[in-house]
């Protein structure tokens, strides 16, 4: 059985109303590239990511006789996402991780400038590469919130529900994070990071 | 030394948090103080660029998107393509609510739907149509109970339902703005730029509208985010 194609999904929500199977199949497209895409940011491991991505819809397909309402799915594996990744952080024995971004040269670069800036270009790698480094840097917790809020754009509300803490806790790990990632890209390559822009 | 930190109003406002009043107000501060307008400035640059730092794959299957411009807007041409219908997107979003369903049934949902409406025109009636579909959409969401959070983007000749000295609708979006918190209006600096080198004068625009550097890339970003796409 896979755990990640539109059979499985017809398991995990037997209740969906899905329109068609095409339409099925754009859903868990969509949403599992968004699960990887938290386990990078989270892990800065894209191997390590799809493992976590495959032992949350391993564990959702168990507990999807818990799940009581559809419109939630998105919360809902999102939060056995995150336990997913506390579980590994426990079996690794750590709570952080190690630096190196260079294992995530597998994920797709986008221009940080203007789309119609041709000096744009030649120093995007850099500045992803710099963005990386400085976002695996924070500590695990605050990197969790940071890419809930900026990259799902999850309201605190939402981001607290998902990681089970506080709203107060969010906005404190939030603004230490970009306190933090302030001050390391203008240290590191703020000014290419402005020149780019 | 602990490093600085962004003013806390600042990320509430750029993260959505702020109700309507709260954010005129703000918006209001910033028009009147450059030194916050520059901390907007450089909170709203690292959003994007931790955005970009971990972009989504181009498309379902998993492609990249390659650091090179003409695929990047190939993706965006493909995101837009695939839009939906504004007749289609609207009888889907606001078909009645079968009491049956659990979509509807007991608690309301903790995450929210989020669709952008795209306005290219400056066509009177398609803006209006637009504003109108703005409105019937969040108070559908609000009667029943369930969050929506509404951008309203305007690029090329859609600009000018944002420009101070054309647009007959500015007391609309600001009775907009002022009866939801849940609706954003946006343009793009591109366009904006295109229409300064051409007519050599400054864009004056109406008080609460954010810009981004592309709207098109910030339609593709949020397509692939899971935002429903109504053309207009």
């Amino acid at each position: 059985m896979t755990t990640d194609g539109a059979g499985a999904a017809w398991m995990l929500f037997p209740r969906a109303r899905w329109r068609s199977r095409r339409e099925l199949e754009r859903w868990i497209a969509r949403h599992r590239a968004r699960l990887v895409r938290l386990a990078r940011s989270w892990s800065g491991d894209p191997l390590l990511a799809e493992d976590l991505v495959q032992e949350a819809f391993s564990r959702a397909i168990r507990a999807a006789p818990s799940l009581r309402d559809e419109a939630r799915v998105d919360a809902w594996m999102f939060r056995i996402l995150h336990r997913v990744y506390l579980d590994h952080l426990k079996s690794a024995g750590r709570r952080e991780h190690p630096t190196d971004t260079t294992a995530m040269d597998a994920m797709a670069p986008v221009p940080i400038g203007r789309d119609d800036d041709p000096q744009s270009a030649a120093s995007v790698g850099e500045c992803v590469e710099a963005v990386r480094r400085a976002v695996m840097s924070l500590p695990a917790p605050q990197r969790q919130v940071i890419a809930l809020v900026d990259l799902e754009e999850f309201t605190y509300a939402e981001c607290a529900r998902v990681l089970d803490i506080p709203v107060g806790t969010v906005m404190s790990r939030l603004s230490r994070a970009r306190a933090t990632l302030r001050a390391a890209l203008q240290d590191s390559s703020g000014h290419r990071l402005r020149r780019v822009k | 030394m602990s490093p600085e930190s962004f003013d806390p109003q600042v990320q509430a406002y750029l993260d959505g948090e702020l109700d309507a009043g709260e954010r005129l107000a703000f918006e209001r501060r910033v028009g009147e103080d450059p030194a916050l307008a520059a901390e907007v400035e450089r909170l709203a640059r690292l959003k994007q660029q931790v955005r970009s730092a971990f972009a989504l794959p181009d498309d379902a299957a998993g492609q990249r998107v390659a650091p090179r411009h003409g695929r990047w807007r190939a993706a965006v041409a493909a995101a837009l393509v695939f839009g939906m219908a504004l007749g289609f997107a609207l009888a889907h979003l606001t078909r009645p609510p079968d009491p049956g369903s659990p979509l509807v049934a007991g608690e309301a949902t903790d995450v929210m739907t989020r669709v952008l409406l795209h306005v290219g025109t400056n066509d009177p009636d398609e803006v209006r149509g637009a504003l109108t579909s703005a409105r019937y959409i969040l108070d559908d969401f609000a009667d029943a109970g369930r969050s929506v959070r509404v951008h309203v983007v305007a690029n090329g000749r859609g600009l000018d339902m944002f420009r101070r000295e054309v647009t007959s609708f500015a007391a609309e979006i600001r009775e907009l703005e002022q009866q939801y918190a849940n609706i954003q209006f946006v343009t793009c600096q591109n366009t904006i730029d295109r229409f300064e080198r051409a007519h050599r004068r400054p864009v004056q625009l109406l008080p609460g509208v954010l810009r981004v550097d592309s709207i098109v890339a910030d339609i593709a970003r949020k397509r692939v985010q899971g935002w429903l796409y109504i053309g207009v």
